[in-house]
């Protein structure tokens, strides 16, 4: 008996003293949403995330089901997923502005919403500074959903399932204009588009050299996308970066458009420099996401790069590496320096950086 | 026997349990042998801090010009002391001139002693130039890579100017690849004393932006390309990377 009792206060003590100190004691379990871990491919950069808004299962489950319910715009005839169509790379199917809930035609193409994570500002001027600061905007829009979030708060909150919703989403706060915009930003933030396509898979494999992995167009269309005599895309697209866009100082760039350029980024700084800059897209799922630029002005690739090539127009603004390819003493007109192959084979890299899986993945279509 | 036994083992379990959890006790500290020293840039154009996006400036050669952009590396730093001579630190710092907390880093771990001198590159070593498998300020993805070329991008300068026509054209000016790795030395006339009282040090750095147009040789920014990559513009890339062995003084 007395042999039990010392070996049980033995073990017992030992047993405090071994689980005692273990630094990674996960905390007592609460109740609670459930923390969602994003799917990110391996070698990007850490994610731009809001540190007040985590991302759960049950608030991407909210978001999914708010983007796909016409029940946001004022006449409930029009969803997100209206204009940012998954089969379309989540942009509006071939159209070069949007048409709104009343008919109304929209000023900007609309842009594809994935990786959205990586980028530092939101609209093609870089507007809002956060996925969750965007969402009132496209909603209130009279051209676009026209319905005022507050009123979209008294709707959600009569609805029969979505305060439940809510509330599992976010137990303390339930239906707000915050957990409206926190939710739907939830569910842009797991749309992530890479890793699995060709491009991924020759540059995870050969990161100096993937041209080596691809067909001879392909190849000839990457060195020229890279080579500063021919396309000189890198420099806005950096083919070092997942994204192929370039995230820093060239994050909007004006591309010479136009001789007397749209606003653009001066909307929102005020600087004179940034007349006529526009975000730098990423070139992710261009087979599917045309056409193309701020204005949907092009509705090909061939048109696009011949704009690079001969179109392109001086301006105060335009981007001294369009410069270099202008005549100086010609009033920086474009000098024209890729043929009709250049183009196709820069085109036939391109295409190396399509996900069809984005267009699919039930993950993210309508629930 | 047997209750002493179980006593034995009950006593060191409780023995664990009491100071399993006490705080470590302090190993002996080892005397620092060495210091920080802080380092601070001052950009200035025209001797005057510099401002980004106005046309403020004029060239020696009478241009008037603005500043975009500018971005480059400092590495390779090296301290002299007239007792114990060079020593060599493994610190790089990408500054950002529009990022003021680029500005000003910290060299830590260096010897105590009383340093007459700084050596420096603008740039870095042909190792870590050819090696783009990096992280923090040398991740390819801070746009400083160039990609056709396994190398970074030193010294990245962008901006614009009014040409002869009255036109306001962009210029840049990216300086990389070895042979136009920039050293410098340079005397610290304050001398900066590390030691067991003192150890901390304050090392100033001014660069005059507008040096890469001054001296010795005066560009004329009608007169030469707008936009340079070094390869396709070695001469007036040699011209630039002459004036800027100029551009750093110690403050």
């Amino acid at each position: 008996m007395k042999k039990s009792f010392y070996i049980l206060l033995g073990t017992a003590l030992l047993s405090f003293w071994l689980q005692s100190c273990s630094p990674d004691d996960p905390p007592a379990s609460e109740e609670g949403p459930t923390p969602l871990t994003l799917d990110i491919p391996g070698n990007w950069p850490k994610p731009n995330l809001l540190a007040e808004n985590p991302i759960t299962v049950e608030g991407v489950a909210l978001g999914r089901k708010l983007f796909y319910d016409k029940m946001l715009s004022g006449n409930e005839t029009q969803a997100c997923a209206d204009c940012h169509n998954q089969g379309a790379g989540f942009t509006d199917v071939q159209k070069k502005f949007s048409v709104g809930s009343n008919g109304d035609i929209g000023t900007r193409n609309a842009m594809p919403l994935f990786n959205l994570n990586w980028a530092k500002g939101y609209f093609w001027e870089g507007r809002q500074p956060t996925l969750e600061s965007l969402i009132e905007e496209p909603m209130e829009a009279h051209n676009e959903m026209d319905l005022d979030i507050e009123t979209a708060v008294i709707r959600l909150k009569a609805h029969a399932e979505y305060p439940e919703l809510f509330q599992k989403a976010f137990p303390a706060q339930g239906v707000t204009t915050t957990t409206l915009r926190f939710a739907i930003a939830q569910f842009l933030r797991t749309i992530i588009s890479g890793g699995n396509t060709k491009w991924d898979q020759y540059f995870a494999a050969n990161r100096l050299n993937p041209e080596k992995l691809m067909t001879d167009q392909e190849a000839r269309g990457y060195l020229a996308f890279i080579s500063e005599e021919k396309g000189d895309c890198f420099h806005c697209h950096n083919p070092l970066s997942p994204l192929l866009n370039n995230s820093s100082d060239r994050e909007f760039a004006n591309n010479g458009l136009d001789a007397q350029p749209d606003s653009g980024r001066f909307k929102v700084t005020g600087n004179p420099n940034d007349l006529g800059q526009f975000k730098t897209p990423s070139l992710r799922n261009l087979s599917f996401t045309g056409p193309y630029m701020h204005d949907g002005r092009f509705e090909t690739l061939d048109q696009v790069l011949e704009h690079y090539n001969s179109g392109f127009n001086y301006s105060a603004t335009i981007d001294p590496f369009l410069i270099k390819h202008a005549d100086k003493d010609n009033n920086f007109a474009p000098i024209p320096r890729l043929t009709q192959q250049d183009k196709d084979d820069i085109i036939a890299f391109l295409k190396l950086l399509d996900d069809e899986t984005l267009l699919t993945n039930p993950k993210w279509s309508k629930p | 026997m047997k209750t002493t036994y179980f006593t034995s083992i009950l006593l060191i379990s409780a023995f664990f349990l009491l100071f399993a959890c006490a705080e470590k006790e302090p190993a002996a500290t080892p005397q620092p042998r060495g210091g920080e020293m802080k380092v601070h840039i001052n950009h200035t154009i025209n001797g005057n801090i510099a401002e980004r996006d106005q046309f403020l400036y004029m060239t020696e050669a009478g241009d008037s010009f603005q500043v975009t952009l500018l971005q480059y590396y400092l590495s390779n730093f090296e301290f002299h002391s007239p007792e114990t001579g060079w020593k060599k630190m493994n610190k790089y710092q990408l500054i950002r001139l529009n990022e003021a907390g680029t500005h000003d880093f910290t060299i830590k771990d260096l010897p105590f002693g009383a340093y007459d001198s700084v050596r420096f590159y603008v740039g870095l070593d042909s190792a870590t130039n050819h090696d783009i498998d990096k992280e923090a300020d040398l991740d390819p993805g801070n746009e400083m890579v160039w990609t056709w070329n396994t190398g970074y991008i030193f010294y990245m300068f962008e901006g614009k100017f009014i040409n002869n026509s009255t036109m306001i054209v962009p210029f840049a000016y990216h300086i990389g690849l070895d042979a136009y790795l920039m050293k410098y030395e340079l005397p610290i006339q304050s001398v900066k004393t590390l030691s067991t009282s003192t150890t901390q040090a304050n090392l100033e750095l001014q660069l005059e932006i507008d040096q890469i147009f001054r001296s010795p040789n005066l560009i004329e920014l009608n007169n030469v390309a707008p936009v340079s990559h070094t390869f396709d513009e070695p001469a007036l890339t040699t011209l630039l990377k002459d004036n800027l062995l100029d551009a750093f003084t110690v403050k």
